[in-house]
């Protein structure tokens, strides 16, 4: 009997019911192939044989960024009072930082600031640690933790200043508090997911609460305290620039202030740079010492 | 020497042993309860008696959530007993128990050789012993050459002769088996199940084998304790009468059919026919 909608599927079958043996051809049309990849072009392959081809990539993109900023600039804009070139950037970045010498007062102090109240910040780790090992504690300081982590801490600026002056410790004390936070909440939430089947592992064996916390709970937190870090870097350089806005006379936070009155935008874009370049700096900096931490991860 | 592991609250000053000199682990009427807020409570397991003698592999058979794992855990003191007593006799200074885990459960940041020492390092401060007895204890799981590797670079299979290896390295009075082959595919099953049987005769160990496959039970086992379910109950105790060398031929042999259809049998059992005897 023929069939008006016969599906592909069933013509084998109508081909036997007529009494053919044939089997279905294959169609000559080819659907898919699979063939060794061809080899790669030869700068890609100079490229991943490099040992340095992380850091060859970044400066690529530098460039890169670079080359659009100028053009975008030079091209497009054309008003160094709103939009200065890169190749401006740069000159004033010089001026500043070698032929004038004029800002390294100010970046040591920032650097300062942000440098003792960050490592003030890292009692955070061991204390994280500690709440994390106690449910009811991670439980009691949930709310507070919540509050801090959540305040936008530059709310807290001029309170800082009525406690501490115009100095290094009111601005020290923002990041502190910018930080501080940040890691407890990271730290304590590592502890407290580090999972049930390795600490069974180590009670069969009765290890002590110490050789526990040793060999499991602080290894595997590792990478989060690493994580909670180069946050904590971030947060730590936003609460140094607000605090220096709000009232100093030093500080690369006080120089953007009077740069931006001045409208000396090409000075002001170097020191939003720096901060930029600090950041990137440091966060790359702990990204690597917490890969010397995770050798295992890293070996497969 | 023996060491008491009376876990059921109170009974840390224990009374006279329950176990005779050739038994290693005695459980005397242990009941293990699950408490839900707002739920009457689960009893897990009810008035559960075993003995397991030296140099003996004793399975624990059963359907899922007999209560098998709840026993287990409960003699590796992970778990708290309702009422009863567990009592394990050990030589002086070693270890009452080891387990294996069902997952292999190794820290990722360790290497092989540093995860088969984790248990004796928490036994002894002696680097070179531990070392030793660590390597001493992958080799006879066959993963001599795979002392540096990470959990990560190594299979499955691989992963848990670590987990293995962990629990032979301090030489336990029992090794306590938590189905350690259920993750595995039926191939590499079998033959991991015929080399656990080769180590067993290698060191003549004791062990306690939890698994819900009759085959394996039968196939590893020199007696075969067979449990019903809600709540978990010794139902009876089948003794395995083959060679106590076996290998994986006898597996398709006339007689290992037969105590692996009894065993079935016992448990297809309707609820209440418990014969303790």
């Amino acid at each position: 009997m023929k069939r008006m909608f016969s599906a592909p599927a069933f013509a084998s079958t109508e081909a036997a019911e007529a009494g053919s043996a044939a089997a279905p051809a294959l169609s000559p049309h080819v659907a898919l192939t699979r063939e060794p990849p061809r080899p790669r072009r030869r700068w890609v392959q100079w490229l991943s044989a490099n040992p340095q081809e992380r850091v060859l990539l970044w400066c690529a993109a530098i460039v890169f960024i670079g080359v659009v900023w100028q053009v975008v600039a030079v091209a497009f804009v054309r008003s160094p009072l709103f939009f200065p070139s890169f190749t401006d950037t740069v000159a004033h970045a010089w001026q500043l930082y070698v032929s004038g010498h004029s800002i390294y007062g100010d970046f040591a102090q920032s650097m300062y600031e942000a440098g003792v109240g960050f490592g003030l910040s890292l009692t955070g780790i061991p204390l994280g640690l500690l709440i994390g090992l106690s449910r009811r504690l991670m439980i009691a300081i949930e709310p507070v933790n919540s509050a801090m982590y959540a305040l936008p801490h530059i709310a807290l600026v001029p309170l800082a200043i009525i406690w501490f002056g115009l100095g290094v410790t009111s601005k020290a004390f923002i990041v502190f508090i910018s930080a501080f936070f940040l890691i407890l909440i990271n730290v304590s939430a590592a502890v407290a997911t580090i999972g049930r089947e390795l600490q069974d592992v180590a009670a069969t064996y009765s290890a002590s609460r110490w050789r526990t916390f040793i060999t499991i709970i602080l290894p595997g937190s590792v990478p989060f305290i690493f994580v909670a870090l180069q946050l904590a870097i971030g947060r730590a350089l936003v609460g140094v620039v607000a605090a220096e806005l709000f009232a100093s006379n030093k500080g690369l936070g006080y120089l953007l202030g009077v740069f931006g009155n001045n409208f000396e935008t090409a000075d002001l874009f170097v020191a939003i740079a720096t901060f930029a370049a600090v950041g990137a700096i440091l966060s790359v900096l702990f990204g690597l010492i917490g890969r010397r931490f995770e050798k295992w991860r890293i070996a497969a | 020497m023996r060491s008491t592991a009376g876990r059921s609250g109170v009974a840390e000053e224990a009374g006279p042993p329950i176990a005779a000199d050739s038994e290693v682990v005695a459980l005397d009427g242990v009941s293990i309860s699950y408490a839900h807020r707002g739920k009457p409570d689960v009893e897990a397991v009810r008035d559960f008696s075993l003995r397991v003698n030296r140099g003996e592999v004793m399975s624990l058979v059963g359907p899922s959530g007999c209560g098998k794992t709840s026993l287990l855990r409960a003699i590796a003191g992970l778990r708290t007993l309702t009422s009863g007593r567990i009592e394990i006799r050990t030589a002086a200074g070693q270890a009452p128990f080891a387990v294996v885990f069902q997952q292999p459960s190794l820290l990722p940041w360790r290497t092989a050789i540093q995860n088969a020492a984790y248990g004796i390092e928490c036994m002894t401060k002696d680097r070179k012993l531990t070392r030793s007895r660590a390597a001493g204890a992958l080799a006879m799981v066959g993963l001599a050459g795979y002392e540096n590797y990470y959990p990560n670079q190594l299979s499955g299979g691989m992963q848990q002769r670590v987990n293995l290896a962990r629990a032979l390295a301090v030489q336990p009075a029992v090794l306590l088996l938590d189905e350690p082959f259920s993750s595995l595919d039926a191939q590499l099953r079998e033959r991991m199940q015929t080399e656990f049987l080769g180590v067993i005769e290698e060191t003549n160990a004791t062990a306690l084998f939890v698994t819900h496959q009759v085959d394996e039970a039968v196939y590893l086992s020199d007696r075969v304790a067979v449990m019903s379910s809600e709540p978990g109950m010794l139902r009876s105790v089948l003794t395995v009468d083959l060679p106590k060398r076996r290998d994986a031929r006898d597996r398709r042999g006339g007689d290992f059919m037969e105590l692996c259809d009894a065993v079935a049998a016992t448990l297809a059992r309707p609820a209440g026919s418990e014969d303790l005897a």
